[in-house]
């Protein structure tokens, strides 16, 4: 991870515990049976009255799918549909890693317009392996941690064909 | 019977500060911490080594859930060359690190942290560091009472940044506490819409003091780091204060590594014993037991629950452990016995675990002729039937008569220019008439033959029981669930530390050293936390210092009061219960005294007690050991004492077994037990150990070798021998160089009363020096002139570690000479005269060399200073004061013998606080630490007409009253009240 990608990542994870504060609980999630939305980002009200944007708007009569601009509203007029939930993943990081220079582009600059066109796709394939895939390497490690105290450190020469 | 002297005595004061009223309940605002973030920040810092202990260069790890995410290196550029700099960029740059200075590392890092992250702040001595980096203090204000008597730290020069409060709870603890400046932040905006999320005030952990709160003592991060067996161990450095270098960096860089891992194995084990209280809430031992209590849900205290002049009896009853020198300077063998976890035991005897879980506990008048007659006809036989412990819940007021009941005192003898508040079992006849606890009453009746007469007796009894109560597993271990409605928590808790000590025995038969290592600080842990329950958090009273004078009320036995002002006040703890803590500690007492009974009806007697601990004296086959103001006398027609045969100490140990309260399966035999050292190391038979004491807590026992030499019993590390009055002197020579220090001490005391030759250590012609730690602004107020001229870095700020040494009494007595000198803390006790010692009461900057000289000559710029040789000899004088010597004057510095009690009477009774021992503490002179025991002053009188004064008043209680006596005629003034005139007749 470089530098920047780092400062980033921990302005989000600061934002992340802020909202966590703001609603009142350490592992806040929607209140609304059967939601499953636990990031403190795509929720809002207070504990114990904590809904998901999406039910929030459901339950506002507005729509759940929300317009996204993909390359920061300063940079391009094309948007996306994406769900609530997801759009205030999405935002947040934009806002939180993305350069200010980028993200503003006060002078019309077509490299940083560029620039934000390639940033907001690797943040939807990075909404999309999170929402996926992001479960998978902490299970991995979980697992490999697991075998190693149940079958031995070199537990993987008992499956030949995994090695 | 001769006549009693008059004695000023005291007892425990309830004293309520004019706060705390109304307010019985504090703290519980409805309001959630969510606890830190995911964050926390470890840090170390290396300093210089004058007073100031100025920071040089510190090092620091920021962790995000477990995982090192940012490492750096931190300094101050005002006490670094610019060569030292140019080493910690060339460093920091090899090594991957952020190098900061330490304004950067403050505001940046530390604060950053702490504040707008709401991480975890880690540190070994947390204060020390904290103040280090620094850049201003003053003592703490605002209306968070407990850190009342700490300071408030600004490491930020912003006046608008966060600042963190200080205060030191215990040797090795700390209060910590954010302020958060006003202004929009999560929480806040949380409670604007309806939610209850309390504001955070930062999250600290000092791995000192939680290593201590679960593992006992004041454990050192080296110590801790092989204890948890952290991957890391920390190493020693020989490098501080000298040039930087490469090595020194990479220590202070692994001191953050083995800090942060000595954290994070210590919050492992603290998760595991399954409380809900966090791990940064944890202070002590005390923390971990209250913690349990949290756990059932058992509810704390209620002031409501008990009239304050109830609570004042309770109090006048309560006095610690019983501890006394019976035979002085003369050797005497015998046998060592003490009781089995004598608190838990007495609390689980009394069966006081209904009191804890009780919905109320309530109280009555007893039938004064019931509780004399039971009184009258009680013997050993009744004590030593565990039905009768069920009844002891009384507390009763007698008129003293030739009775030996605790009392408190002065006990002055004819050389004290001054004396303090001792506790002795007394001979206590006339006088006011005195609370005690029926425990008290019934030890009395053992060891007079005869019951005092009871004026008045109180009854308890616990009425229903709490709801909700949840059963919990101590130490997280199921075989130990404890339901508090059906078991005694104490019990289990005494039983599971049985089971793990025996599991250290096999550890440590097999050879597995750490293992066994470990189980000892558990148990060790374990037995911390009983006593903590049974007795310490029923007693818990915090200090709280303020800088004003704030009123109190102080209320009486009788239902009286008074009111008065003092600069400290007493703040009962969460899980305050006097009741418990005075019948837990009369228990306690009843059950030595009925040890000292049995041995007195076999016609022996001890030489020494301490708490739960007894030595009688006893030989294989029992007859007559000489002893000064002995009963006996010798075939050569000396004073004798007559030792009993080992077979009646035995079978009086045995007398015991019926008092055991635990389940046999897991403890069995007598609570009485007969101590190891009482047996060859190498045969395991039984062999004859001699005591010898000086004063109560100054006593050794000991062997002799085949040249009739002394040695101490006990093992290596842990020798038979007190602590009590030197533990404020820092070692003379390194533990490294053979003996303990302290072991060599009373190895030489032995020989010298013993008359076997013995050349004294070496080191008793060194300075005797001190460790002084300021810790609060009191302390710190000594050093105001020395810092008057100073830079805030070469200031003696709080936490600085400094060595004291004391001039001898002919310099003190030169006007202008220092009365006490300071110096950077050195361990090297041969560079402490090379060093440069200032007076800590001038700001001339005027340094001093120090000497030991016999001589007493004068020299310019030169202080003779008191020698550990000097100590000694004054430890050796220390008399028993509460006792008389065998020719019945009071125990002077050389009485040696049987000592014989004092027939005393106290006609007034001072009220008093919490007593402190902080002079062994701090080793300041004595003239420094006025008020080592709170005083609750009495009141002050109006000086016309003598009423009580009240807020502001000083001398008249309205202007009448002013004109009224200075219009009177001069020769009458003197007759007004003086202020100190009334208080003294409790009943």
């Amino acid at each position: 991870m470089s530098a920047e990608d780092a400062a980033g990542w921990e302005a989000i994870e600061d934002r992340r515990d802020e909202r966590r504060r703001s609603l009142g609980h350490r592992d806040p999630r929607c209140s609304v049976p059967g939601c499953p939305e636990t990031d403190p980002l795509a929720l809002t009200g207070v504990h114990p009255e904590i809904l998901c944007y999406e039910h929030y708007a459901l339950r506002n009569d507005r729509p759940w799918l929300e317009e996204h601009h993909l390359a920061g509203r300063a940079n391009d007029e094309i948007t996306v549909a994406i769900p609530g939930n997801d759009h205030r993943s999405i935002s947040e990081r934009q806002s939180g890693s993305w350069s200010r220079e980028t993200l503003r582009n006060p002078d019309g600059s077509p490299l940083l317009k560029a620039a934000a066109a390639i940033r907001g796709w690797m943040d939807v394939l990075w909404l999309i392996l999170e929402r996926s895939v992001s479960w998978v390497p902490e299970f991995l490690e979980q697992l490999d941690a697991w075998l190693a105290v149940e079958i031995g450190p070199r537990w993987w020469d008992h499956f030949p064909e995994s090695s | 019977m001769n006549e009693p002297e008059i004695l000023e005595g005291a007892v425990r004061a309830w004293a309520v500060p004019d706060s705390m009223k109304g307010s019985s309940r504090g703290g519980a605002t409805g309001y959630v911490d969510l606890g830190p973030s995911a964050w926390s920040l470890t840090f170390d810092t290396e300093t210089t080594t004058d007073p100031g202990q100025a920071l040089r260069v510190g090092a620091y790890q920021l962790h995000h859930r477990g995982r090192l995410r940012k490492e750096g290196l931190f300094y101050n550029p005002a006490t670094l060359s610019a060569a030292e700099v140019e080493l910690l960029q060339g460093f920091a740059s090899d090594e991957g690190l952020e190098l900061l200075d330490r304004d950067e590392f403050a505001e940046g890092i530390l604060l950053d942290t702490i504040y707008r992250r709401r991480g975890m702040l880690i540190g070994h001595n947390l204060p020390f560091d904290l103040f280090r980096v620094s850049v201003a203090h003053e003592p703490a204000r605002g209306q968070n009472q407990s850190l009342r008597g700490g300071f408030t730290v600004a490491v930020s020069h912003d006046p608008r940044a966060p600042r963190i409060q200080v205060k030191r709870t215990s040797p090795g603890a700390a209060f910590f506490h954010l302020t958060i400046p006003t202004g929009a932040h999560a929480e806040g905006r949380n409670r604007r819409r309806g939610g209850n999320s309390a504001n955070h005030h930062g999250y600290f952990l000092d791995t000192a003091t939680l290593g201590g709160a679960l593992f006992g003592g004041r454990p050192s991060l080296a110590g801790l780091s092989r204890l948890l067996d952290t991957p890391k161990k920390k190493d020693r450095s020989e490098d501080h204060g000298v040039e930087l270098g490469r090595d020194y960096l990479r220590y202070l860089r692994d001191d953050v590594t083995v800090t942060w891992q000595c954290a994070d194995a210590l919050r492992s084990r603290y998760e595991a014993l399954g409380l809900t209280k966090p791990v940064w809430k944890v202070y002590s031992e005390a923390s971990v037991g209250k913690a349990h209590l949290e756990e059932m849900g058992i509810r704390g205290w209620h002031r409501d629950e008990f009239p304050d002049p109830l609570i004042a009896t309770i109090l006048e009853t309560y006095h610690g452990g019983r501890t006394e020198a019976r035979i002085r300077r003369t050797p005497v063998p015998g046998v060592y016995v003490d009781f089995k976890s004598q608190y838990p035991t007495a609390f689980v005897l009394q069966d006081l675990w209904r009191f804890v879980v009780a919905e109320k506990i309530i109280w009555e008048d007893l039938d004064v002729a019931t509780v004399q007659g039971s009184l009258d006809s009680t013997d050993l036989d009744t004590v030593l039937d565990p039905a009768f412990w069920k009844g002891l819940a009384v507390l009763v007021l007698i008129a003293p008569e030739e009775d030996r009941v605790p009392t408190r005192a002065k006990y002055k003898g004819s050389d004290d220019a001054r004396s303090s508040y001792n506790v002795a079992v007394e001979l206590r006849s006339g006088g006011s008439p005195v609370w005690v606890t029926l425990a008290d009453c019934v030890a009395s009746t053992l060891h007079t033959g005869k019951a005092p007469h009871v004026l008045r007796a109180v009854g308890f009894e616990a009425e229903g029981t709490q709801d909700d109560l949840r059963a919990v597993d101590i130490g997280g271990d199921a075989r130990y669930r404890v339901d508090p409605y059906e078991d005694d928590f104490i019990r289990r808790l005494v039983e599971l530390r049985s089971d793990v000590k025996a599991d250290r025995r096999r550890a440590a038969e097999s050879g597995q050293v750490d293992q066994a290592s470990r189980l000892e600080s558990v148990q060790r842990a374990m037995k911390a936390t009983a006593n903590s329950i049974a007795y310490g958090t029923g007693i818990e009273i915090n200090v709280i210092e303020h800088r004003k004078l704030q009123g109190v009320t102080v209320h009486l036995p009788d239902g009286g009061s008074y009111p008065t002002k003092g600069d400290r006040t007493e703040r009962p703890g969460s899980f305050f219960n006097p009741l418990l803590a005075t019948l837990v500690t009369g228990g306690g007492r009843l059950l030595l005294a009925t040890a000292m009974a049995l041995v007195d009806r076999a016609g022996g007697e001890y030489a020494y007690c301490d708490t739960d601990s007894l030595f009688i004296v006893a030989t294989p086959a029992g007859g007559l050991v000489p002893c000064r103001g002995g009963d006996e006398l010798s075939a050569e027609g000396g004073q004798a004492i007559l030792a009993l045969p080992w077979k009646t100490v035995d079978e009086l140990v045995e007398r015991f077994s019926d008092l055991n309260p635990y389940d046999p399966r897991v403890i069995d035999g007598s609570i009485l037990e007969i101590e190891d050292e009482n047996l060859d190391l190498v045969t395991g038979d039984r062999r004859v150990i001699e005591c010898l004491a000086i004063a109560s807590k100054r006593a050794a026992r000991f062997v002799r070798d085949i040249d009739g030499r002394p040695e101490l019993t006990g093992t290596a590390g842990n020798r038979s021998r007190s602590e009590h009055g030197l533990g404020h002197l820092i070692a003379p020579v390194a533990p490294s160089e053979g003996m303990d220090w302290m072991d060599r001490w009373w190895q030489h005391l032995l020989c010298t009363e013993l008359g076997v030759e013995d050349e004294p250590p070496e080191w008793f012609d060194l300075p005797a020096v001190g460790r002084i730690t300021v810790t609060s602004p009191r302390e710190e107020r000594a050093f105001r002139d020395y810092n008057a001229d100073l830079t805030y870095d070469q200031q003696v700020k709080p936490w600085c570690f400094m060595s004291v040494a004391h001039p001898v009494t002919s310099e003190r007595a030169r006007p202008g000479a220092p009365r006490c000198l300071i110096a950077p803390f050195e361990p090297d006790a041969a560079r402490r005269t090379e060093m440069e010692w200032r007076d800590h009461s001038a700001s001339d900057g005027e340094s001093y060399e120090i000497r030991v000289d016999p001589s007493l000559e004068i020299k310019v710029g030169s202080v003779v200073v008191q020698s550990y040789g000097d100590y000694f000899v004054e430890y050796r004088r220390h008399p028993e004061r509460k006792f008389a010597d065998p020719d019945g004057r009071p125990c002077h510095p050389w009485s040696r013998g049987k000592l014989h009690l004092r027939h005393v009477r106290l006609d007034e009774l001072k009220r008093i606080g919490k007593e402190s021992n902080r002079l062994a503490e701090t080793a300041l002179p004595i003239e420094l630490d006025e008020h080592a025991a709170v005083a609750c002053r009495e009141p002050l009188l109006c000086r016309g007409c003598g009423d009580p004064l009240l807020g502001r008043q000083r001398m008249w209680c309205s202007e009448t009253c002013r004109i009224r006596y200075r219009s009177r005629a001069p020769a009458l003034r003197g007759s007004g009240g003086s202020g100190n005139s009334s208080f003294g007749a409790n009943n």
